[in-house]
């Protein structure tokens, strides 16, 4: 009988990070994930063909590896992204590491939508430090935009990019900043510093990227935690007195296995958990696990995503370098007189590869058909970049995931569906944002702005909220520190967990959440209250 | 090979004619079109994987030009009203084309060597970036904090 202390379900960011927290307990913990590592000599940049690799897109419904399982997104605005292997989203992401502003733990109290969360920046801010230094955080300290904290790694390089979109934000007296992110500047923790390889989304072999297959798990599995791979969990086991027993899972040669556990821990992102728990049903939870209050699934966020494109006479970067530099919160917080509530934050993407380049140009029409394709190419090409627009998408019931009626994964478990359509309110602050957006990049000294667009349709990478944290059992599914409400040695620990989205990247916050809850976790178990 | 594994001939000839008229020979650069030999034998190693896709969406351009237009028949007349209606009137299957026209063209060495550029992947070698002039901070290192304390 395969018997643990703490089962972990999905090995990505959040899980890394609490696994190794918890490791010191030396409990036995053993982490479940239905992908496998990544070989790192396999990722993309090794090759020429690194522009032509569908198995790292962030699609998994055109990806269609193994470890993917569908996500029926025809109805929503938004298309899910992911990655289903050991380091979850972070094998894919661009590493743009911002904190949540204070102020995105009160939106309720502040700006009278939403609700407040039950936890604020400051008890976050030890446990977001001990992530920077985990993940190796390179950045400025001195940001106004945020209160004290200091990065691990000296900034990346501004480039010529960021050094013209600077000059633009400096002419406006908009605020702007060099993006902290999880990327070595100089060679840190047994990694290698950056060599700009300008491909962090489809993997970085250099290692200098800081995802948590280079970063977290090889310290928590050297500290005892167990990771077995291609184990794709089915459902979540509970016995008679309504507490989680284990799960039931596939092992890699497709055979039902089944592990009992004191404590399940679910980190399998804002549209796995809640497919989990909606398959984990049982004479007790006949609408699935954790659901008395019907919110598994519900007020389902994205960031709405919006972008301007600038060509410019100079030449900037291109692809080569990480893709982000800059951020400006100049429009991050509410001012009421804009027409809506909450706000943005604008990234930037530094350039594009040859390939992309074209693509863009003839798909904007600022690139004909014919022999007039290459002088119009050439004026492109190195000359263009993108200032992105990240939106805060509030919270509504509508919003949604729910198990889908027909699709499934290659396991027969039943798949998830998407039901997302954008707020009026997001809609206002989209086109706010698309019109600052070309302001920025006019006063930048772009001499053409080929594109705007928004919503972009295939940037569902952060989904958030979908079993909220709350005090109160009837307007939340977990409790303050990370425990479901309804089952007691049951926890949550990714972005499913958040009240609100705020207008930046999750990635920090979720881990800064996973890691708090593994604190409380170790409180509780040091005074014996942990099941209470 | 079935054909669902691989393109028709007559698909193949509508492709390559639609790829050369998208990107066109340059005789001032000395490059090649997209309908190159060694170009074209590239994009269709690049989009084996999605041969079903992209003949769905042809069947369903050749369907909006009205008429008698079919794949097998755009083989064989003369094309330059295609691709008339193509420059003017966005459709998806040209929208992947587009992608996939890009994709095969701009990896081919010829043309990377007329832009100037390394035919080589990222990694190892990486690239340089500029650190930049860091005194453009100045202005907002002056700012009062622009967040909401609570």
């Amino acid at each position: 009988m395969d018997e643990v202390d703490v089962l972990i379900i999905g090995a990505g960011a959040s899980a890394a990070a609490f696994a190794w927290s918890i490791a010191d307990t030396k409990m036995h913990i053993v982490c479940l994930e239905q992908g496998d590592w990544v070989d790192h000599q396999n990722y993309p940049s090794v090759g020429k063909d690194w522009q032509s690799r569908p198995d790292f897109g962030s699609d998994p419904n055109v990806r269609k590896a193994a470890a993917d399982y569908p996500i029926n997104c025809d109805n929503s605005d938004i298309a899910a992204s992911n990655y289903n292997g050991v380091g979850g989203g972070t094998i894919l992401y661009a590493a743009h590491f911002p904190r949540f502003h204070p102020s995105d733990f009160k939106v309720g109290t502040l700006d009278s939508v939403a609700d407040d969360w039950p936890i604020d920046y400051e008890t976050l801010e030890p446990f977001y430090a001990i992530n920077d230094r985990m993940m190796g955080v390179s950045g400025l300290a001195g940001d106004p935009a945020y209160p004290p904290k200091q990065p691990v790694m000296p900034p990346l390089p501004l480039g010529k990019s960021s050094a013209a979109l600077a000059r633009g934000y400096n002419k406006l007296g908009w605020h702007w900043w060099p993006t902290d992110c999880a990327i070595n500047t100089e060679t840190y923790d047994g990694r290698d510093k950056c060599i700009n390889l300008g491909t962090c989304g489809i993997g970085c072999p250099q290692g200098a990227k800081g995802s948590v297959d280079v970063t977290y798990w090889p310290v928590a599995v050297r500290a005892g935690v167990e990771l077995r791979t291609h184990c794709r969990v089915r459902e979540i086991t509970v016995g008679p007195d309504g507490m989680a027993t284990g799960a039931i899972y596939f092992d890699a040669d497709g055979n039902e296995q089944r592990i009992n556990a004191s404590m399940v821990v679910v980190a399998c992102n804002g549209i796995g958990t809640p497919r989990l728990l909606l398959n984990s049903k049982s004479n007790l939870f006949p609408d699935g696990l954790a659901n008395s209050s019907g919110l598994v699934g519900k007020n389902l966020m994205f960031h709405p995503y919006a972008g301007v494109d600038g060509i410019f006479d100079e030449e900037l970067d291109g692809n080569k370098g990480p893709h982000k530099g800059l951020s400006c919160h100049e429009f991050y917080e509410t001012d009421a007189s804009r027409g809506f509530v909450r706000g943005f934050s604008f990234e930037m993407h530094r350039g594009y590869g040859p390939i992309t380049s074209a693509a863009l140009g003839m798909l904007a029409g600022r690139i004909p058909w014919g022999t007039a394709h290459h002088e119009a190419y050439r004026e492109i090409v190195d000359r263009m970049m993108t200032i992105v627009a990240v939106c805060e998408d509030l919270p509504q019931v509508r919003n949604e995931v729910v198990l889908d009626t027909e699709l499934c994964d290659s396991d027969g478990i039943p798949a998830a569906k998407v039901n997302y359509k954008m707020s009026d309110n997001s809609k206002k602050m989209m086109q706010f944002a698309l019109e600052r957006g070309r302001e920025a990049m006019d006063a930048a000294g772009a001499t053409d702005i080929p594109r705007e667009v928004g919503p972009v349709r295939h940037a569902g990478w952060h989904n958030m909220g979908t079993t909220r944290m709350g005090t109160d059992p009837s307007t939340s599914v977990v409790n303050e520190w990370g425990r479901c409400h309804d089952v007691k040695n049951l926890f949550v620990i990714d972005g499913s967990l958040f009240v609100t989205g705020a207008a930046l990247n999750p990635t920090p916050t979720i881990q800064a959440l996973a890691l708090y809850v593994a604190s409380s976790i170790k409180d509780k178990l040091a005074d014996a209250s942990l099941f209470d | 090979m079935s054909d669902k594994e691989t393109f028709t001939e007559q698909e193949q000839t509508v492709l390559r004619r639609l790829a050369g008229a998208m990107i066109s020979a340059s005789e001032d650069l000395r490059i090649p079109g997209a309908d190159d030999e060694v170009i074209f034998r590239r994009l269709l190693e690049r989009t084996s994987h999605i041969v079903a896709q992209l003949r769905q969406a042809m069947d369903d351009f050749c369907a909006d030009l009205g008429g008698t237009a079919t794949v097998a028949a755009l083989g064989d007349v003369d094309f330059s009203d295609v691709i008339e209606t193509a420059r003017k009137k966005p459709h998806p299957f040209l929208e992947v084309l587009t992608g996939v026209v890009a994709n095969a063209y701009y990896s081919d060495p010829r043309i990377l060597a007329s832009l100037n550029k390394e035919d080589r992947p990222p990694f190892p070698k990486g690239n340089t970036l500029e650190q930049g002039d860091w005194s453009l901070l100045d202005p907002v290192k002056k700012r009062d904090p622009v967040f909401r304390s609570c």
